[in-house]
């Protein structure tokens, strides 16, 4: 299944990842990391309720010589809520998790990282950001550290509800933030 | 006071100067402007202002022309604009978001079909002096169309990258490209060459470079993705990074213009935030009361030095240059009585709620403590000195300093040598100051630390003692304007006054103070504006495009303008030109109603205004252009089809029905453009109006040129205007050429017409002394004695044998010469009568000649009522009797026949023995008069033996 799943992603959301790989190139190449247990976080911080919501299966491959990158992940992996309720209404009513089951990042990274050499390495990634369908570009600012063999990405970023036609009834405004609050972080492990 | 009760006013009162700190800034007044959205989902791009001065939006619909009063939309089928540029031959280009390229050409949107063109988004579009068009694109470099050749920048060229957000004419030369991988330098001879990269190696701070421009200095500005702004100075080749600019906390930059005084950066998410002159600080803009923008997309300054934004999908103007607004917490909103401003720059104001300050721009306005001692519902009046002490007046309570040193307060009052408790103006000059009170003025002079007063009274010669206002010339002259006493000078002879000036009421003086030429301005209750130039006084009203006689407060500032207030608004007085300029409420200063003293200039020449809520800064400025509103020939229609503006247009004389599309471009309040027309050859007079579409009905042929004025403050001195000529044909029948072929026509005619009645008259005249010879012969015949004889002899010789016969024949004779009395006058008779008459006399031949005269008659019935004149056959036969022997033996036979519309009359002949004088007039008679009458000739035919006379019928 996660095999399955992981070719699902690629050929549905990582076009841009697939055209960063050639046929030829194999998964065995060293340039290419991937780690299928990356973390997201996300949080709306309403006036009447905070809402967070957490998933480890996010899939993310990074390209070393490329500096190209892509992330993605099931929307129903998303555990959380504050209730079952609000948990059905997050997939059924606002993200449409049925029709838009993914979402995903995929891009390069702007500024220049030495992925050989240990450090922090603040980053901006520019890519297009996929939720509920809707495709924004987007340059989010994060932070790359490189150490021995670890690679760690972290990037925390808004998304606004309105950039990805996300519509919320007005009524729930107070307890649905406009600005979604989003947390990511991933381990790259190099062989 | 217990500590616990002190600790929470001492909170709140730590929480209003930190809630202030951000709403105190200053902000130009954001006027929104509807977008009409006729179609769903209007997404707003990109705004840009053409060399007509029409405003131009692009959206996802396409583009729409703005003119201050509707929106034009340009129909096609475009896909999203995402760039706008005019040629240099002042033609609008767009660039759309699925990269094709579109032009204007009379109004309509065409495809340019050059070939390629991006399939990727157009970012911007730019030309350069050559007028080649240099396109930005988001994924495929750079494009350069020179007529038809296409030319391309990619990375394969060196381009930093084929992601391009920003293009830049930097000169003649450069081209400067914004991508993720820092500016490219681009030379732009022949194809265009990279030919320097710009990045964060050589000292730009950031590489993500979205937006450039150019500022008045030739700086390069950067806008970054992360690190905010920075510039470039060219000649030395070197990034300067304001300093304030430094830890950048608004992340990304759409978009920078540089204005006059501060740089406005457009961001994305934080509003815009304002670079303050000589680059020393930076503060979000927060218009309080306006908007409060997030995501600012575009920044546009027009060429009325207005600003205009899109931002969060809304269009908004602000007229920043002139005005800048401070607003007030809310907390301590109230009239503001005073307001001073000292040598520092440190803005001093008092109102009910007490005494505030704030030091410089982009400090929050604070309360002062100190002042406790003053009780500020009675302060009228403010001063800062000139070592930054201030003086503050009251009603009742006299003068108080605060000293600036050491922030104590010391009272003075009459008890002190005061005149008068009720201080209504300080004013000064170095270490002379004036107090205008209620009971006569003081000077004080405060070089030491007490002041000496020295009183002036109406024993001193002033002419009131309420003193409403003074101020101090460039010659050291005070001027007084009073309560009962109009203005009076005092210079070193003593006291002047001037009489009080027509139209103003008790000479009461509210304010007086003098421009840089030295004139001397005055107001008094709705007197208008008054000048007095030395020699003599100037009044100027509403007639002269002052607002509102209704002044409230007055004061010149130092670039030649007077600034007054009404209850209303604002309103700048151009001294040379005598022009005012009125701002309302599109400036945001509606019911402003500044109180007194609630005016003061900066020693750097900023004047501030002090409302209720906000406090006014206005910049002066020496431009008057800026006030005129823009004027364009939209359209001109004939029977309200578009006929285009070409001017010098010729017309049919059937296409005179003609109407004129103008527009006066005053974005900042359209409503106040007013228009005077004329057109010259249709009348003399200039028409006032609002419309701004006029239309002739009818005009009639000739040469007219139309002229419009467009101002926004009735007054239309030096204001912009255009004229149009054009010329409605004659019809042809109205044309010269015409006219002179009909005339030539007529006359022709008349002359004809005058000889043939000439003719007429004379052929008349003729006939009528041909009738008359006619008669003269008839009765000279007649009355012949022969024929009287005759008659006579044959009378006699029936007589006696037949009575009866006798009788009858004298019966003939005169029925004869009655018939013949009868015709005479007549031109024409019938024939008929003529025979009828003809047989009278033969009758009475016959009873002489008995055989020897026979008569023929052969007439047609059908000629018996043809016409002809009296008398001519009893002639005809007349002369035949006269002519010829008659005898038995020679009997004289006379044929009167009818053939072929001719009456013959013919006789044999028979010689007489003797010969009988022929004098021809009987016969040439005839002739004529037949000739005249019916045109046709008489033949007569004279052989051996028979004299033939034809008459035509």
């Amino acid at each position: 299944m996660p095999a399955k799943f992981y070719i699902y992603l690629l050929y549905s959301a990582f076009t841009s990842l697939m055209a960063l790989l050639s046929p030829s190139v194999s998964f065995s190449q060293s340039n290419l990391l991937v780690n299928k247990n990356g973390q997201v976080d996300f949080m709306s911080d309403a006036p009447l309720e905070i809402i967070r919501a957490h998933s480890d299966e996010v899939i993310g491959a990074i390209d070393k010589s490329k500096n190209s990158f892509a992330f993605g992940l099931h929307i129903q992996s998303f555990k959380g809520f504050n209730s079952d309720l609000q948990r059905e209404h997050f997939h059924e009513n606002y993200m449409e998790t049925e029709r838009y089951p993914v979402a995903s990042f995929s891009g390069k990274f702007i500024d220049p990282v030495d992925f050989n050499t240990n450090g922090i390495y603040p980053v901006r990634a520019k890519g297009n950001l996929q939720i509920h369908g809707v495709d924004k570009e987007r340059i989010i600012k994060g932070t790359i550290t490189v150490k021995n063999n670890v690679i760690t990405i972290n990037a925390s970023f808004i998304v606004s509800l309105e950039d990805h036609n996300i519509k919320v009834p007005r009524i729930v405004y107070q307890k649905i933030a406009q600005q979604i609050i989003v947390e990511i972080k991933s381990n790259f492990v190099t062989p | 006071m217990p500590v616990q009760k002190i600790i929470p006013v001492f909170v709140l009162l730590f929480y209003g100067i930190l809630s202030s700190a951000e709403l105190s800034a200053q902000a130009p007044f954001f006027k929104n402007i509807s977008y009409e959205k006729e179609k769903k989902n209007v997404k707003l791009t990109k705004i840009f202002q053409d060399h007509n001065g029409y405003i131009w939006l692009g959206s996802n619909y396409g583009v729409s022309r703005y003119d201050g009063i509707s929106f034009k939309y340009l129909e096609s089928d475009s896909n999203e604009v995402s760039a706008l540029a005019e040629s240099n031959d002042g033609v609008l280009w767009m660039g759309h978001k699925n990269g094709s390229i579109e032009f204007l050409s009379q109004n309509e949107v065409k495809k340019y079909k050059a070939g390629a063109h991006p399939s990727v988004a157009v970012t911007k579009i730019v030309f350069d002096k050559q007028n080649r068009l240099w396109l930005g694109s988001y994924g495929e470099g750079i494009y350069c169309y020179d007529r038809g050749n296409i030319s391309r920048i990619t990375t394969t060229e060196g381009l930093a990258d084929n992601n391009v957000y920003d293009l830049l004419l930097v000169n003649d030369t450069t081209i400067w490209i914004a991508t993720d991988l820092g500016v490219s330098v681009c030379s732009i001879n022949g194809k265009g060459k990279i030919i320097q990269l710009l990045n964060e190696a050589s000292g730009l701070p950031d590489n993500i470079v979205r937006t450039l421009n150019k500022d008045e200095h030739g700086y390069i500005w950067i806008g970054m993705q992360d690190k905010g702004v920075c510039y470039y100075d060219i000649s030395k080749k070197a990034f300067l990074i304001p300093p304030s600019v430094n830890g950048w906390p608004y992340r990304q930059v759409n978009k920078i213009l540089p204005m006059k005084r501060e740089v406005l950066i457009a961001t994305d998410e934080e509003g815009i935030v304002e670079l303050h002159p000589n680059l020393s600080s930076l503060n979000k803009m927060s218009p309080a009361k306006a908007r409060s923008f997030q995501s600012v997309q575009e920044l546009l300054q027009d060429n009325k030095e207005q600003v205009w934004v899109i931002a969060d999908n809304k269009l908004s103007l602000a007229n920043s240059n002139r005005f800048q607004l401070i607003e007030i917490p809310i907390e301590w909103q109230s009239p503001i009585k005073a307001i001073t401003c000292d040598t520092s720059g440190k803005l001093w104001f008092v109102s009910e709620k007490g005494f505030f300050s704030k030091k410089n721009n982009n400090e929050p306005i604070v309360q002062e403590t100190g002042f406790q001692q003053v009780d500020c519902k009675t302060v009228v009046s403010m001063y800062a000195d000139t070592y930054n002490d201030l003086w503050i007046g009251t009603y009742n309570n006299g003068l108080y300093k605060y000293s600036s040193v050491n922030k104590l307060l010391q009272h003075y009052t009459t008890a002190n040598g005061l005149i008068d408790n009720n201080i209504i103006c300080i004013t000064g000059r170095g270490n002379e100051c004036w107090i205008g009170t209620l009971g006569g003025a003081t000077k004080m002079d405060i070089a030491g630390e007490i002041p000496v007063f020295t009183n002036f009274s109406e024993k001193q010669g002033l002419r009131s003692s309420f003193i409403y206002d003074i101020s101090i010339d460039y010659n050291n002259n005070k001027w007084f304007a009073s309560d009962g006493g109009g203005i009076f000078r005092l210079d070193n002879s003593g006291f002047h006054s001037y009489p009080p000036v027509k139209g103003t009421d008790k000479a009461i003086v509210y304010a007086i103070t003098q421009d840089i030429y030295g004139n001397t301005w005055f107001m008094g209750p709705n007197s208008g504006l008054i000048k007095y130039d030395g020699e003599k006084f100037t009044r100027f009203t509403v007639r002269q495009g002052l607002h509102d006689n209704d002044i409230l407060n007055l004061v010149a500032d130092t670039k030649g303008n007077l600034l007054l207030s009404h209850p209303d608004g604002l309103e700048i007085f151009n001294v040379q030109k005598e022009a005012f300029h009125f701002f309302g409420a599109e400036s945001g200063f509606e019911g402003i109603r500044p109180e007194l003293n609630a005016f003061c200039v900066a020693t750097t020449g900023e004047i501030y205004i002090g409302c209720a809520n906000k406090i006014i800064q206005y910049y002066p400025s020496s431009s008057r252009s800026n006030f005129l509103p823009g004027l364009i020939l939209k359209d001109v229609q004939v029977f309200f089809q578009s006929v285009g503006t070409n001017d010098k247009a010729v017309f049919n004389y059937d296409e005179n029905h003609i109407s004129f599309d103008y527009a006066g471009l005053w974005y900042l309040n359209p409503e106040a453009v007013e228009y005077r027309y004329q057109l010259e050859g249709y009348s003399k007079t200039w028409i006032d109006t609002r419309d701004h579409l006029v239309t002739f009905p009818n005009l009639p042929a000739g040469k007219y040129t139309f002229r419009v004025l467009a101002s926004v403050n009735n007054d239309f001195r030096n204001a912009p205007s255009f004229e149009y000529h054009f010329t409605v044909l004659k019809p042809f029948w109205k044309t010269w050429w015409f006219i002179t072929l009909v005339t030539a026509f007529i006359c022709l005619l008349i002359y004809y017409f005058i000889r043939l009645s000439v003719r007429i008259a004379g052929l008349k005249q003729e006939r009528e002394s041909q009738k008359l010879l006619s008669q003269l012969n008839v009765l000279k015949n007649q009355l012949n004695p022969h024929f009287l004889f005759n008659s006579f002899n044959t009378l006699l010789n029936i007589i006696d044998k037949d009575k009866k016969s006798a009788m009858e024949f004298t019966e003939q004779l005169s029925d004869f010469y009655r018939e013949v009395m009868i015709v005479q006058p007549k031109e024409l008779i019938t024939l008929a009568d003529e025979l009828k008459l003809l047989a009278h006399y033969f009758y009475l031949q016959q009873q002489r000649f008995g055989k020897s005269l026979q008569v023929i008659l052969n007439v047609g019935d059908e000629y018996m009522h043809s016409m002809i004149p009296p008398l001519v056959l009893q002639m005809l036969a007349e002369n035949a009797l006269k002519h010829n022997s008659i005898s038995e033996n020679h009997p004289l036979i006379i044929r009167i026949e009818t053939a072929q519309r001719h009456l013959l009359v013919s006789n044999n002949i028979n010689k007489h023995g003797g010969t009988v004088q022929s004098t021809g007039i009987g016969l040439e008679n005839i002739k004529q008069r037949i000739l005249m009458l019916t045109g046709k000739e008489v033949k007569v035919i004279h052989t051996e033996d028979e004299f033939t006379v034809i008459i035509p019928l």
